[in-house]
């Protein structure tokens, strides 16, 4: 019975949880900009989609993401390299581009997503050799020999 | 975030500590549920988001302890009753040095939002960025085996 409803008390809050976080999240993406730019002339854009940098220029890139439109940053370009991922804080404007305000490549990103499924992995292979899934009780239990 | 092989020995040599190598055999059983708990804010989020973009904004609440703590309890749930206590307990131990070592990288957008729901304010030290615990991996593996020495031979020498 305690189970029952420590399990229902959670699921619960979770779900109100990312209701909440969904509907009060204070973040504009480049998106919401494009569709009402006057409103958002001048805004602080610190939400991407996985943004990458796409063509170079001397004065900036152009952004692209992987979920969203494409926009034109303008910002300082040394040391960028076309096609790494980008963290970045930008202003808005209504014309239609981005003025970078805090621009950093995170050229080790890739690296770090396939570094970090090692440990993943490791841990799945010990759970499966200590423990085992018990249907019957729908719990996790040990093996006998762990 | 840094990658999960620096929160992996970031958290392991924390636990060890806080052990003080009294437990022999550190990969198995319940134990298990430490390292789970080490992985648990970054493997709800982050593969998500990263493969399904749009879904960034109604899961990134996981990656806070409030949504954490009450994952951990629905998971422990699915624990065998005799040790769903310490599988509990491990997990939110493990979420607790996970938060801990995410603290000291900087970001440029937020990442900790530790009082979520009630402010999305980011704490955080602003020490390392995430690339910088990438580069340092090799000092952290090297950091982990003279921790697991040291406790080896103080053991032996007991």
């Amino acid at each position: 019975m305690k189970r029952l409803v420590y399990s229902i008390i959670s699921t619960v809050v979770l779900l109100f949880l990312g209701l909440y976080n969904y509907y009060s999240h204070p973040w504009i993406d480049v998106a919401a900009c494009m569709e009402h730019p006057d409103l958002y002339d001048g805004s602080i854009v610190q939400q991407f989609h996985e943004p990458r940098i796409g063509e170079l220029f001397e004065d900036g890139f152009m952004l692209q993401q992987k979920h969203g439109p494409s926009i034109r940053l303008y910002t300082d370009t040394t040391g960028l390299v076309r096609g790494k991922s980008v963290g970045i804080k930008a202003r808005f404007h209504k014309q239609g581009y981005l003025e970078g305000i805090d621009v950093k490549m995170a050229g080790t990103r890739q690296y770090k997503i396939w570094l970090s499924v090692i440990p993943v992995i490791v841990l799945a292979v010990l759970f499966i050799r200590n423990f085992r899934f018990n249907f019957k009780h729908f719990y996790i239990e040990k093996k006998p020999h762990a | 975030m840094p990658d999960l092989i620096s929160h992996t020995v970031f958290s392991h040599i924390t636990a060890r500590l806080y052990d003080r190598g009294r437990t022999k055999n550190f990969l198995s059983g319940v134990r298990l549920f430490f390292y789970l708990g080490v992985f648990l804010p970054d493997i709800t989020t982050r593969p998500v988001y990263i493969i399904f973009p749009a879904t960034h904004n109604w899961i990134i609440f996981l990656h806070t302890p409030l949504a954490t703590l009450f994952l951990c309890l629905l998971l422990a749930q699915a624990v065998h009753p005799g040790m769903r206590r310490r599988a509990f307990v491990n997990m939110i131990a493990g979420a607790g040095t996970h938060y801990l070592l995410d603290a000291f990288q900087k970001q440029i957008t937020g990442n900790n939002f530790w009082l979520f729901p009630f402010s999305w304010h980011n704490f955080g030290f602003d020490i390392m960025w995430a690339g910088t615990f990438v580069r340092l991996i090799p000092v952290s593996l090297l950091l982990l085996a003279g921790t697991e020495t040291v406790i080896y031979l103080a053991s032996k020498r007991k």
